[in-house]
C-alpha cells in the first residue's frame, strides 16, 4: 500500500524463494533427525561390513575373495542411508502438502516452476557437501575396519566416493520430482523404495540397466558391463530430471 | 481491486462456483457471503491461483495473481490458518515469508507486535491456539503492507477480544484505502464489519450490494404504523396496498407496511387525515435478510 521504502524488494524473485526455501529447510526438527540418521546409517553399516568380512576371512569362511575395495562398505551401506537423503528430500514438498503450507509457498510465489527449481537447488546444496561427507565416512571406515584385508588404488577409491556422492545427489533430485507428482510422504518414500532397492531385485533381465534403480547399482559396484559406471550415472540423470519435468508437470496441471 | 470474470470452477460434475462475475473494489470491506459449500473458498483460492478455473478468470488489479512479480506486496491472505508447519516457529515461518520478497526482518517483528504474538513467536506454529493461528495468519497475510486482503473466516476461533480487534482491524485497513474481501458466516458480525456484500449459493451470485440495501431488501424490513383509530388505520393500509405495498396487521390500529419508503407512508397518512402515534422503521437484520436471500440455496439442511 503505502509501501514504505524499507520494504521495497532488494531481491529478485528466483533469489527470494530459494532464501525462503533455505530458511524452512533447516528451521523443522526432521531436517536435523535425517542429517543425523544418515550418519549413524553410514557409520553403522559400512562398519559392520567391514568387519563382518575381516572376521570371516580370518576365520576362514569368506567365498569370494579375502579383499574387498576399501569403499565397498560405503557403497553398499549407501543402499540403507539413502533413505535418510530420501526422507528429507521428499519432506521440502510433502510436508507442505500435508499441513497445507504448500498454499502460502505459492501465494508467496505463484510460479511452480521457480518454486519446485527452488526446493530443488535447496535439497541440492545440502545434498552435496552431505553426500560427500558420508562417502567420506564411509570409505574411512572402510580403512579402519578392512585393515589389510582392504584393497584399491587412490584412484579407485577417489572413483567410489565420486560414485557413492553423485548416487546420493541423483537420488535426492529425483525424489523431489515424485514428491512433486505424489504429494504424499508415503507414497513418495514407497515409490522410491520400490524403484531404487525393490525393482532392481527383481528385474534384472537385459535392458533393466536403463532402469534407475539397477543403473543406481551399477553405478555404486564400479562394473563396466553392460554399462560403465559414467554411463549408469547418466542414465540415472536422466531418471531424476525426467523425475524433476513430470513433477513440474504436475505442480502446474494440478489445484492445491 | 479483484476483479471475477465469469469464474466457473467445475470439479467432476460439481460445479462449485458458477459463472461468477463481480468486482470488489478498494476503500471499502466486502463481506463474502453464502451457506456452507457455496464455493466460497474455492473462489478465493482462484483469485490466489492455486486453483485454476474451468473457465473465466480472476484478476487482481487488472492482471492474473501468476502475473505477479510480488505478489505479498499486493496481496495478502488468510486462507485456513493452522496451514503450516507445526514445527517451526511463528517467526521463522514470517522470516521465510520475508525472505522470499526481500522483505527486512525488522518487519516481522513489526507484524508479530501488530497482532499481539509478541510474547510467543518463538514458540512452534503447532503449539498455537486457533485463535493464536488466526493472528499469525494476519501477520502472515500483512507482512508485504499488501493493498489488497483476502480473509477466509478470519473471526473463527476467536475470543470476544479478537472478534472486536479484527473487526477493528479490517475496518482500518479499508479505511486505509485498502481492499479488504472478507467472508464469514457471523452476520452480526459481517452487519458491523462489512460495506458491501456478495452473496453466492451453490457458486452462483445471488446478491451484489452495499449492505445497507440487502437489509433494506428483506421482507422483515417495514415501516410500523400505529393510530387510535383502527378503522382508519385500516384505510389507509388498503390505500397503501392499492399502491402496491405489502401490507400486514397482526394488531388492530396497528399496520406493518413493507415495500414503501416511510416518506410516502406518511405523506398518505396526512393526505388521508389519518392521526398516528407511532411511525417508524423497522429494519430487517442481515440474518434475516440472509437467510431469505439463500433460502433456496442452503445444501446442508437440518431437517
Ligand atoms: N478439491 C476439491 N475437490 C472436489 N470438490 C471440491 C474441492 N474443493 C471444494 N470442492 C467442492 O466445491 C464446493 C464449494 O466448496 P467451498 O469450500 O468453496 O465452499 P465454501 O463456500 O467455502 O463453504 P464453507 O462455508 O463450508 O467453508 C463444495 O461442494 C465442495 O465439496
Ligand atoms: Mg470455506
Amino acid at each position: 500500500m503505502s509501501t514504505p521504502s524499507t520494504l521495497l524488494a532488494r531481491t529478485g524473485p528466483l533469489r527470494g524463494t530459494l532464501g525462503a526455501e533455505w530458511t524452512k529447510f533447516w528451521s523443522v526438527r526432521s531436517t536435523w533427525w535425517s542429517l543425523f540418521s544418515g550418519l549413524a546409517l553410514m557409520v553403522c553399516v559400512s562398519a559392520i561390513l567391514g568387519m563382518d568380512f575381516a572376521n570371516d576371512v580370518e576365520a576362514g569362511e569368506t567365498t569370494d575373495g579375502t579383499t574387498m575395495g576399501f569403499a565397498e562398505p560405503a557403497a553398499n551401506a549407501v543402499l540403507l542411508t539413502q533413505f535418510a537423503v530420501v526422507a528429507y528430500a521428499m519432506l521440502v514438498l510433502t510436508s507442505e502438502f500435508a499441513t497445507g503450507a504448500m498454499r502460502v509457498t505459492l501465494t508467496a510465489d505463484p510460479r511452480r516452476g521457480r518454486v519446485l527449481l527452488a526446493k530443488t537447488t535447496t535439497v541440492t546444496l545440502v545434498t552435496v557437501p552431505f553426500a560427500l561427507a558420508l562417502a567420506l565416512l564411509g570409505l574411512a571406515l572402510g580403512h579402519l575396519t578392512l585393515g589389510s584385508h582392504g584393497t584399491g588404488s587412490a584412484e579407485e577409491q577417489v572413483g567410489d566416493l565420486a560414485a557413492v556422492t553423485v548416487y546420493l545427489i541423483l537420488t535426492a533430485i529425483l525424489t523431489v520430482g515424485v514428491g512433486a507428482i505424489l504429494r504424499s510422504s508415503v507414497g513418495t518414500l514407497s515409490a522410491v523404495l520400490v524403484v531404487m532397492l525393490a525393482l532392481p531385485l527383481i528385474v534384472t533381465t537385459t535392458g533393466s540397466e536403463y532402469l534407475p534403480g539397477r543403473a543406481g547399482l551399477i553405478m555404486l559396484s564400479n562394473e563396466q558391463e553392460p554399462l560403465s559406471p559414467v554411463g549408469a550415472g547418466v542414465v540415472l540423470a536422466i531418471w531424476a530430471l525426467a523425475a524433476q519435468l513430470a513433477g513440474y508437470v504436475a505442480l502446474r496441471r494440478r489445484d492445491v | 481491486m479483484i476483479t471475477l470474470e465469469r469464474l466457473t470452477k467445475r470439479f467432476g460434475a460439481r460445479t462449485a462456483v458458477d459463472d461468477l462475475s463481480a468486482e470488489i473494489t478498494a476503500g471499502s470491506v466486502t463481506g463474502f457471503l453464502g451457506p456452507n459449500g457455496a464455493g466460497k473458498s474455492t473462489t478465493m483460492r482462484m483469485i490466489l491461483g492455486l486453483d485454476r478455473p474451468t473457465s473465466g478468470r480472476a484478476l487482481i488489479g487488472g492482471r492474473p495473481y501468476q502475473e505477479l512479480r510480488y505478489p505479498l506486496r499486493e496481496v495478502g491472505a488468510l486462507l485456513d490458518a493452522k496451514a503450516l508447519h507445526p514445527g517451526r516457529r511463528a517467526r521463522t515461518h514470517l522470516r521465510a515469508l520475508a525472505r522470499s520478497h526481500g522483505i527486512p526482518a525488522a518487519r516481522v517483528d513489526d507484524v508479530l507486535e501488530m497482532v499481539g504474538l509478541g510474547g510467543v513467536e518463538r514458540q512452534r506454529a503447532g503449539t498455537f491456539s486457533l485463535g493464536m493461528s488466526q493472528r499469525l495468519g494476519i501477520a502472515a497475510a500483512l507482512i508485504g503492507d499488501p493493498g489488497i486482503l483476502l480473509f477466509d473466516e478470519p473471526v473463527n476461533g476467536l475470543d470476544p477480544d479478537g472478534v472486536l480487534w479484527i473487526r477493528t482491524l479490517i475496518r482500518s485497513l479499508a479505511a486505509e484505502g485498502r481492499t479488504v474481501f472478507v467472508s464469514s458466516h457471523l452476520m452480526s458480525e459481517m452487519e458491523l464489519m462489512a460495506d458491501q456484500l456478495v452473496v453466492i449459493g451453490r457458486g452462483r451470485l445471488i446478491a451484489h450490494a452495499p449492505v445497507a440495501e440487502v437489509i433494506a431488501a428483506s421482507s422483515q424490513a417495514a415501516v410500523v404504523v400505529r393510530g387510535p383509530d383502527h378503522e382508519r388505520i385500516t384505510g389507509l393500509g388498503r390505500h397503501l396496498a392499492a399502491a402496491g405495498a405489502r401490507v400486514e396487521s397482526e394488531e388492530e390500529g396497528r399496520l406493518l407496511v413493507s415495500g414503501a419508503p416511510i416518506e410516502d407512508v406518511g405523506l398518505a397518512a396526512h393526505r388521508l387525515g389519518v392521526p398516528l402515534f407511532e411511525l417508524s422503521s423497522r429494519r430487517a437484520s442481515l440474518e434475516q435478510a440472509y437467510m431469505e436471500l439463500t433460502a433456496d440455496s442452503a445444501q446442508f439442511t437440518a431437517s
